[in-house]
């Protein structure tokens, strides 16, 4: 059995026209234009145990709400998810201590009390005993380094470490699925480094089904070896990083250099798209299968090559591409 | 059980954090008590008789009347609610193996406990000073009756706040409406003056309404102006309208869970 089944699922909210003006929001009060959006449309997709997926996807592509449904939160407007064998929405408590839900842009902890305060009332909410609540605690605590801020009020935190101790909080009962909705956002680049070693660390210890949303490529290229790119509500692409990259790049890139009086960009149009040019550097996209021959056509004329070397394509580049489709 | 004991614990610790709020909202109290015993006191230099009551048992009425008042508060739960439903925390609470509505009770009991302490001692010292003009009651099964009817009074208000809190699950901003809702519901239930001072159709129809019970009723058994017989229809009366409330609530959190879109992250 799959960890995670998602067949058909489709979500449409609801929503009023307002139109711009008091007299139009006078209007508004009696009589409102209901509008229709589609932020899902039938997505199909299954996750195997212990795998750590992403979801990639511009603002309001549906990523959001594709994880408020597999946690529970919105009822589906159509098709069906099935989560370790139990349909999200009817929130049974069986199902609700075996997954946990983080959103970076939310505080789930007790603004005004200590994290420590948190964690104790989340283990008896999720009837954690005292025996596994020490060892988790201990085993997260010094996996995150945060020893010393357990016993500051949660609002005097930093923007990260109030989020390692979001995850302490989410994970403190062992759930087998963890939801996580851009957890690095506003984090500067230290701490995002550090919190994404920790869930590359924990999905491997743990063999914790994760699915991570984010807007930085570089927690994707880190934790991803699988993702699902959502764009207006469908899913666009669905598979292995690596696959994306010859499917939606199929050339390379060469960069060359060149020394003495350099070239003339007609010199070298001739071997492909110029991506980029000056006299004494120049980028030429080639085609995957072409590229040797290219290169070695390159190296054996007369111009002045000082280096070359041939580049996979950027990944942020590639998928700039696929959303300005 | 025990995690909702947990979180009236966490509730009272989050209380005493704000030492401030809590002694700013008693000297709120101060002021509130000594304007309507003011107010009173001029009205009754010209007339022995307001609405059949004299000075003693209106002076009486304000500081019975606001202690019942304080006792039944709430808080604002109805505005936790709408923030909770507007600002998408609900989310916590419906990912978690627990109940929103049973956690809301819970707090609220923690909440109300902490200010109970407070407010009551303060009432007692107004009493203390005003001693020359209050009416005493003495009949143990009357002060039996008015106790049992202030503790549903505080769940029947409790409900009421919740409910009209769910109001936000169709609205986008209720903050008007819950400023409205708390001054109707002092009104209505006679913690600003007797309700003998309504007209007397408005008044029989308010008594189909749990308002009244809240905290006129009470007031004015310890008066001696509704007798024991009263008393008891009185609390069979709430606890009809606590049933009602229930259910209620009920319907209308599975209709707006429905609607409920998760907003805000």
């Amino acid at each position: 059995m799959k960890t995670i089944e998602v067949k058909n699922l489709s979500k449409v909210y609801e929503y009023y026209k307002k139109q711009p003006g008091l007299w139009a929001s006078v209007k508004g009060l009696f009589k409102r234009e209901k509008l229709f959006t589609e932020a899902v449309k039938s997505i199909n997709f299954s996750i195997e145990e212990g795998e750590l997926v992403g979801f990639l996807g511009p603002n309001g592509a549906g990523k959001t709400t594709t994880l408020k449904m597999l946690s529970g939160i919105l009822y589906p407007s159509s098709g069906e998810a099935s989560v370790l064998g139990f349909t999200p929405h009817k929130r049974q408590k069986e199902y609700q201590k075996q997954f946990a839900l983080v959103m970076g842009q939310k505080n789930q902890l007790w603004w005004d009390l200590p994290a420590m305060e948190s964690f104790i009332l989340n283990k008896e909410i999720y009837e954690v005993s005292d025996q596994d609540f020490k060892k988790n605690l201990d085993e997260l605590v010094e996996l995150l380094d945060i020893k010393d801020i357990l016993d500051v009020q949660v609002r005097k935190l930093s923007l990260g470490q109030r989020m390692k101790c979001e995850l302490v909080a989410a994970l403190l009962h062992k759930p087998k699925i963890l939801f996580l909705d851009e957890p690095t956002i506003g984090l500067d680049v230290v701490a995002q480094k550090n919190i994404r070693d920790f869930i590359k660390k924990y999905n491997q210890e743990q063999k914790t089904t994760i699915i991570l949303t984010s807007h930085y490529m570089d927690d994707i290229k880190e934790l991803c070896k699988r993702v699902v790119i959502i764009d207006h509500g469908t899913i666009i692409y669905d598979g292995a990083l690596d696959d994306l990259i010859k499917k939606y790049a199929p050339y390379k890139v060469l960069n060359i250099t060149f020394n003495d009086k350099g070239v003339t960009k007609k010199q070298v149009e001739e071997y492909g798209i110029i991506q980029k040019y000056n006299q004494y550097a120049v980028s030429i996209e080639v085609n995957r299968e072409e590229v040797k021959k290219v290169a070695t056509a390159i190296l054996s004329s007369d111009l002045p090559v000082d280096d070359i070397m041939i580049d996979e394509v950027d990944i942020d580049e590639v998928i700039r591409k696929i959303f300005k489709k | 059980m025990r995690k909702y004991l947990f979180l009236i614990k966490t509730a009272w610790q989050r209380q005493l954090v704000y030492r401030a709020t809590v002694y700013g909202y008693r000297l709120g109290n101060i002021f509130d008590v000594l304007f309507q015993v003011t107010i009173w006191t001029a009205v009754y230099k010209s007339t022995n008789m307001v609405y059949g009551y004299n000075y003693n048992e209106m002076i009486t009425y304000v500081m019975i009347g606001w202690l019942i008042n304080f006792l039944t508060s709430n808080y604002g739960v109805e505005d936790v609610v709408s923030r909770n439903i507007q600002h998408g925390e609900l989310n916590v609470y419906l990912t978690r193996p627990i109940s929103y509505l049973r956690s809301l009770i819970t707090m609220s009991i923690g909440r109300a406990s902490i200010a109970l302490l407070s407010g009551v001692v303060l009432q007692l010292l107004f009493i203390l000073i005003f001693r020359d003009y209050i009416i005493l009651q003495s009949n143990p099964l009357v002060i039996l009756v008015i106790i049992l009817i202030v503790f549903i009074g505080y769940f029947v208000r409790l409900l009421l706040s919740i409910l009209f809190g769910l109001i936000a699950f169709w609205a986008t901003d209720v903050s008007g409406l819950n400023a409205f809702f708390q001054t109707f519901i002092r009104l209505l239930s006679g913690g600003y003056a007797p309700l003998s001072l309504l007209p007397a159709t408005l008044y029989n129809i308010g008594l189909f309404f749990p308002f009244a019970y809240i905290v006129f009723f009470p007031t004015q058994l310890y008066l001696g102006k509704l007798n024991l017989m009263d008393g008891i229809k009185g609390i069979g009366v709430e606890l009809l309208w606590l049933l009602i409330l229930y259910f209620l609530i009920k319907i209308v959190w599975n209709k707006g869970l429905k609607k409920y879109e998760g907003v805000g992250i």
